[in-house]
């Protein structure tokens, strides 16, 4: 199989625009594959349909990307929209499908900038209507400027803050916050905050976002425990606050939010080598310093090696380019030390930002024996906790025993509250529970399209 | 040894079908066994396959164990107490061409000639009957009344689970180091420990070439791949049978919950050194290309994941089973990603051997000295 192009990247969200323009202005040829219709990926969502200045409401962070937006549609670079990638293969082939059909095409070297997706926050009826996560509220809002009023935001993190804040700025009204972020934690953090200081910028922004929750609307701190109300669909939400005081919160809907992972259904699926990280609580791709995996000539860029948010998502895309030019021009771009830096310092606020929302564990595996915990399989908490006990080695064989994680999103929903079961249940630590053992096609296929499956080239018109 | 405890009469290697049904029969008949498995109960072939039940289409060499194995088949669930496990209906090859018609034609006559009466002709009303969502094209079949399917894991942790109620000790995650010959029994240094056999049962599927080599045979021209399964969403109900085509490989099975498994020994890399497989996409579409021209209709079907197990293939497709070279030994591996529905006599069969009885089948086509 020919080459067609020297890199490959795969994701066209902050990372996978500054990559591939980086390697386009290093004389490399560039294939960018993304399955949204639009570029930009999450953070950048619909950002091409947002450049009337309509949408301030968004921010200016969200705003930024219209330049790097800009600068990536007249740079020329091929780019195929709406085209998923569902394996790739050890000899770094890239199986994806695209209108109807499936095809492989080989590079050198592949980016890969799949994003993270959010955390799944079981709680007592998290499965309802009128439940849904903050991220696809974001994204209502930011495609299409649908919101709903009266709506209740749950749980912890940055994302969380950012969105109530764009949905207040948008009009609609926030009948609660409720924020699940722990005491101790501030007190954990404040090592990491002297770091996170060089961010000073950054750090005042957030706290320019909670004073002006804080003010347009009721916010509940340190809750404990939250359950959904409701039978066919979300009703109001019951807590318990810190000091042990219930409440009950009428609403239909209800935003949860538990942070966000790296997306590592695709890297795992190829076979890179992941570590357990405490401190983000999930699996990261091992990468070295630009970003290479343990497959050479494979590279993690943006969220996807590990959550930073969009300014290192976009100085992670740049190193890894800058790397693959080195290897290819085998010449040095000192462009790329001043990129360091930067990368450096968004960095250093990473830490502080880990360890102020760090995962609640309680959150993460449901406080009801009959609460789902693998919605596409349809499987509960208990019937995981019987098989759990039948003394199974790890979440694989869990799979067997009662179907978690064998339905379509591969694991995505479940993966971690599974793990952090086993772990809690059997006494052993995460690390060496493991996770699923992620298969092809991360995105399903139909068999018309893997019937068609067949080498590209770049005469034919696929 | 700390103990007395790890002396056994007989000590199995490999905790696949073989291994376990092996285990079952010997613990059974009350003999001093234990089991160890380098991995966990059921890793590899064994676990993930696509878990097809059938007489049909086998060597002639295997029909009498294939036979022999389905009585035992008939009665696992109550045998195991565990239910839906065996999905018995029937097994049917398509035929899509006059080539395969004559083929499959010829096939039966022979198979009637050696006194084989299992398998039976379809015509074409016969296959829309059974099938009425085959594609047209499709003019016939061989069928087997009376095969099926079953979910693999779930046979192999019955058998483990009854046998350890019947005495037999399983070590997971032991893996046999070394084997050294001593008066009359061997001794095994695993990673757990030391262990103390009379008899040794070689049931370790791929890896079964290496530790036949260790216990003195040949070098064996055995060879490791993975043979590769799909899995879809749930389709509404339309295929009671097990499917395959006739000189293509397909199998196609609706199961309960109404996903399609698509499968049929396409091979996809294996490495039995780090216990990987890779899934090879051309071999899949192959596969794939076979179930939808059987079946028009199930095109857009999607395939939500694909796995694959490590299994060991001799060049003729034939398992090995019988004694050893050495004393003490008998093999049982290699069977060619086909011997999950033979499992359970050749459990049977192994526990007459090493217990030095005679088998009820002969077994002389699968001895381990063809390959001299």
């Amino acid at each position: 199989m020919k080459d067609i192009f020297d890199i490959i990247v795969i994701g066209s969200g902050p990372a996978g625009l500054s990559a591939s323009l980086t390697a386009n202005e290093l004389g490399l040829k560039v294939l960018v594959i993304d399955e949204q219709s639009q570029v930009g990926g999450q953070i950048y969502k619909s950002i091409g349909k947002n450049l009337d200045g309509k949408k301030n409401f968004l921010g200016k962070d969200y705003l930024k990307g219209q330049h790097l937006y800009k600068r990536f549609i007249s740079s020329g670079i091929e780019h195929w929209l709406e085209t998923s990638v569902w394996q790739i293969t050890e000899n770094k082939e890239v199986c994806f499908k695209r209108n109807g059909l499936t095809g492989i095409i080989k590079s050198k070297f592949i980016v890969i900038c799949g994003g993270a997706y959010e955390r799944a926050m079981p709680i007592t009826g998290w499965t309802l209507p009128g439940v849904m996560s903050v991220g696809a509220a974001q994204t209502l809002l930011k495609s299409s400027s649908v919101g709903a009023d009266n709506c209740v935001f749950v749980g912890c993190g940055p994302l969380l803050y950012l969105t109530v804040y764009q949905y207040l700025r948008a009009g609609f009204k926030v009948k609660a916050v409720l924020d699940t972020s722990r005491l101790k934690q501030i007190f954990y953090s404040i090592p990491y905050f002297f770091l996170a200081i060089i961010n000073f910028n950054l750090l005042w922004q957030g706290l320019r976002w909670i004073r002006h929750i804080s003010k347009h609307t009721k916010v509940y701190r340190r809750v404990k425990n939250i359950s959904i109300l409701g039978m066919d669909k979300a009703q109001g939400l019951e807590i318990t606050l810190s000091n042990g005081d219930n409440l009950k919160i009428d609403t239909q809907n209800i935003f949860l939010h538990q942070g966000i992972v790296p997306n590592i259904n695709l890297t795992m699926a190829t076979g890179i080598k992941h570590h357990w990280s405490q401190f983000q609580y999930c699996w990261l791709p091992t990468l070295s310093f630009s970003g290479e995996t343990s497959i050479k000539g494979i590279y993690v860029a943006g969220d996807n090696g590990g959550v930073g948010g969009v300014n290192t998502s976009i100085t992670t895309g740049q190193i890894a380019a800058f790397d693959i030019g080195k290897k290819i021009h085998k010449t040095t771009n000192f462009a790329k030390i001043f990129v360091w830096f930067k990368f450096l310092k968004d960095k250093s606020l990473r830490p502080f930002l880990d360890i102020l929302f760090q995962q609640d564990v309680n959150f993460l595996v449901p406080n009801n024996k009959n609460e789902i915990v693998c919605r596409c399989e349809n499987v509960n908490k208990s019937e995981i906790e019987n098989s759990i006990k039948l003394g199974i080695s790890g979440p694989n064989q869990l799979k067997s025993y009662c179907r978690a994680g064998m339905g379509n999103c591969q694991g995505r929903l479940c993966g971690l509250t599974v793990q952090t079961m086993i772990a809690l249940q059997q006494n052993r630590k995460l690390n060496e529970v493991g996770y699923y053992r992620l298969r092809p096609p991360v995105k399903p296929i139909t068999l018309k399209e893997l019937s068609s499956f067949e080498e590209y080239s770049p005469d034919e018109k696929q | 040894m700390k103990s007395n405890k790890l002396y056994f009469d007989f000590l199995i290697i490999g905790g696949g079908i073989q291994g376990c049904s092996a285990g079952f029969f010997l613990s059974k008949r009350k003999q001093k066994v234990a089991l160890i498995e380098k991995d966990v109960i059921g890793r590899h072939a064994s676990g993930a396959n696509a878990g097809g039940v059938r007489t049909l289409g086998r060597d002639t060499s295997e029909i009498p164990l294939s036979i022999a194995s389905m009585d035992w088949w008939n009665e696992i669930e109550t045998l195991l107490s565990i239910k839906n496990s065996f999905f018995k209906s029937r097994y049917i090859k398509v035929a899509q061409n006059n080539d395969d018609v004559s083929k499959a034609q010829n096939r039966i006559l022979d198979l009637n000639k050696k006194g084989f009466t299992h398998e039976k002709w379809l015509d074409k009303s016969e296959l829309k009957v059974l099938l009425p969502k085959v594609s047209n094209h499709c003019i016939g079949g061989i069928s087997v009344e009376g095969d099926g399917w079953t979910y693999p894991w779930k046979i192999v942790r019955g058998l483990a689970s009854k046998s350890l109620t019947q005495g037999l000790q399983i070590f997971e995650k032991t893996f046999a180091k070394t084997f050294v010959k001593e008066k009359d029994y061997w001794e095994v240094t695993t990673t757990t420990g030391k262990f103390y056999a009379q008899n040794i049962l070689n049931c370790s599927g791929a890896w079964g070439g290496e530790l036949a080599k260790i216990l003195g045979e040949q070098k064996l021209p055995i060879k490791s791949y993975a043979p590769m399964l799909a899995i879809t969403d749930p389709q509404p109900k339309f295929l009671n049978s097990v499917i395959g085509i006739l000189n293509a490989p397909l199998s196609l099975k609706q199961i309960d919950t109404g996903q399609l498994i698509i499968g049929g020994g396409i091979k996809g890399k294996a490495s039995i050194e780090n216990n990987e497989t890779k899934i090879n996409p051309y071999g899949l579409k192959n596969t794939i290309q076979n179930a939808i021209s059987v079946f028009p209709h199930i095109d857009n079907v999607r395939i939500i994941r694909s796995w694959s197990g490590i299994e060991g293939y001799f060049p003729d497709n034939l398992p090995v089973i019988g004694p050893g070279s050495k004393e003490g030994v008998v093999h049982a591996f290699g069977f060619s990603a086909h011997g999950f529905q033979l499992g359970l006599a050749v459990g049977e069969a192994l526990a007459d051997m090493s217990m030095k009885m005679q088998t009820k089948i002969k077994l002389d086509a699968f001895s381990i000295r063809r390959f001299k």
